[in-house]
C-alpha cells in the first residue's frame, strides 16, 4: 500500500465513522423528541380528563399540577427533550395524586349531600321554634326563671347570626358545595341547640 | 305579619310541650315558661285544637308552648 492509498483509506474510514455517528446522533435525537412529545401528550390528556372536577374540588392542587405541565411544555419548546422525559414521571405522578384526591372529594361531597337533608329539616324548624319563643318572651314583662334580660338579648343576637349562617349553608348547598354546606349546617345546628337550652326549651313536659 | 311565619306548630320537632298537672292553669303555665302569667292567651291560641276555653284544662293534656 502506497502512502497515498493509506491516506485515502484513512480518510474514507473517518468519513464513514463521521456519517455513522451523525446518523446515530440524529436517530437518538429523534427518539428523544418522540418520547418527549409522547410524554407531554400523555400528561395533557391525563390532566384534561380530571380538569373540570379538579377545578371544583381541588383548585389549588390543580394550579400546582398545571404549572408542572406548563414547565414540561416549555422544556419541550426549548428542545430539552431529555429534561421532558426525565421530569414526566414526576408530573404524571402528581396528576395521579390529583385524580385520587378529586375522586375522594367527590365521594365526600356525595355523602355530605345525603347528610344535608337532615339539617335542611332540623335547622329551619329550630329557627322557627326559637323565633316563636323569642317573640313571646319579647312581650313578657318579666323573664322566666334561669333567664335574665342580658342573656335574652344575647340569644336574640345569636339567633340572627344563626339565620345568616344558615343562609350561607343553604347557598353553599345550592351551588353544589355539599361539604362546605354540611360544615356550616353542623355549626348552625349546634348554635340552635345551645339557644334552645338557654331558653329552657329542651325541657319537655 | 312576620309573627305569622314564625309560629311554631305541633309538627315542629323542636316545639316544647307541657303536660298539664293537677292544679295547673294556663296563667300558671305561662308564668313558668314566659315569666308572665298574662301571656296565657299565647298558649291557648296555640292549642285551639284541644282547648275550647282557657279556663278549662285537664290533667294529662299535652300543651304546645309556643
Amino acid at each position: 500500500m502506497t502512502p497515498n492509498n493509506a491516506a485515502m483509506n484513512l480518510a474514507r474510514k473517518l468519513t464513514i465513522a463521521l456519517v455513522a455517528s451523525t446518523l446515530l446522533a440524529a436517530g437518538g435525537c429523534s427518539r428523544a423528541k418522540d418520547d418527549a412529545t409522547r410524554a407531554v401528550s400523555t400528561a395533557e390528556a391525563s390532566l384534561a380528563a380530571v380538569r373540570d372536577d379538579a377545578a371544583r374540588y381541588m383548585p389549588n392542587e390543580l394550579q400546582s399540577v398545571d404549572s408542572s405541565v406548563t414547565a414540561l411544555k416549555e422544556s419541550m419548546a426549548k428542545g430539552d427533550y431529555k429534561v421532558v422525559v426525565a421530569n414526566a414521571p414526576s408530573v404524571n405522578s402528581s396528576i395521579e395524586s390529583l385524580k385520587s384526591g378529586v375522586a375522594a372529594k367527590k365521594e365526600e361531597n356525595t355523602a355530605a349531600g345525603a347528610e344535608w337533608n337532615t339539617y335542611a329539616t332540623d335547622v329551619p324548624q329550630m329557627v322557627t321554634a326559637l323565633q316563636s319563643r323569642i317573640d313571646t318572651l319579647g312581650k313578657s314583662k318579666h323573664m322566666p326563671k334561669n333567664l335574665d334580660s342580658t342573656a335574652f338579648g344575647t340569644v336574640k343576637t345569636d339567633l340572627e347570626t344563626l339565620k345568616v349562617d344558615w343562609a350561607a349553608a343553604s347557598a353553599a348547598h345550592d351551588s353544589g358545595n355539599n361539604i362546605e354546606a354540611l360544615t356550616k349546617a353542623r355549626a348552625a345546628k349546634a348554635t340552635g341547640e345551645r339557644l334552645l337550652t338557654q331558653l329552657g326549651m329542651n325541657a319537655k313536659g | 305579619m312576620e309573627e305569622e311565619h314564625t309560629k311554631v306548630t305541633k309538627t315542629n320537632q323542636f316545639a316544647q310541650y307541657h303536660v298539664v298537672q293537677k292544679g295547673d292553669t294556663l296563667s300558671k303555665i305561662a308564668e313558668e315558661y314566659y315569666g308572665d302569667k298574662m301571656l296565657y292567651p299565647q298558649i291557648f291560641e296555640a292549642n285551639q285544637d284541644i282547648l275550647t276555653d282557657p279556663d278549662k284544662i285537664r290533667p294529662g293534656q299535652r300543651l304546645l308552648i309556643p
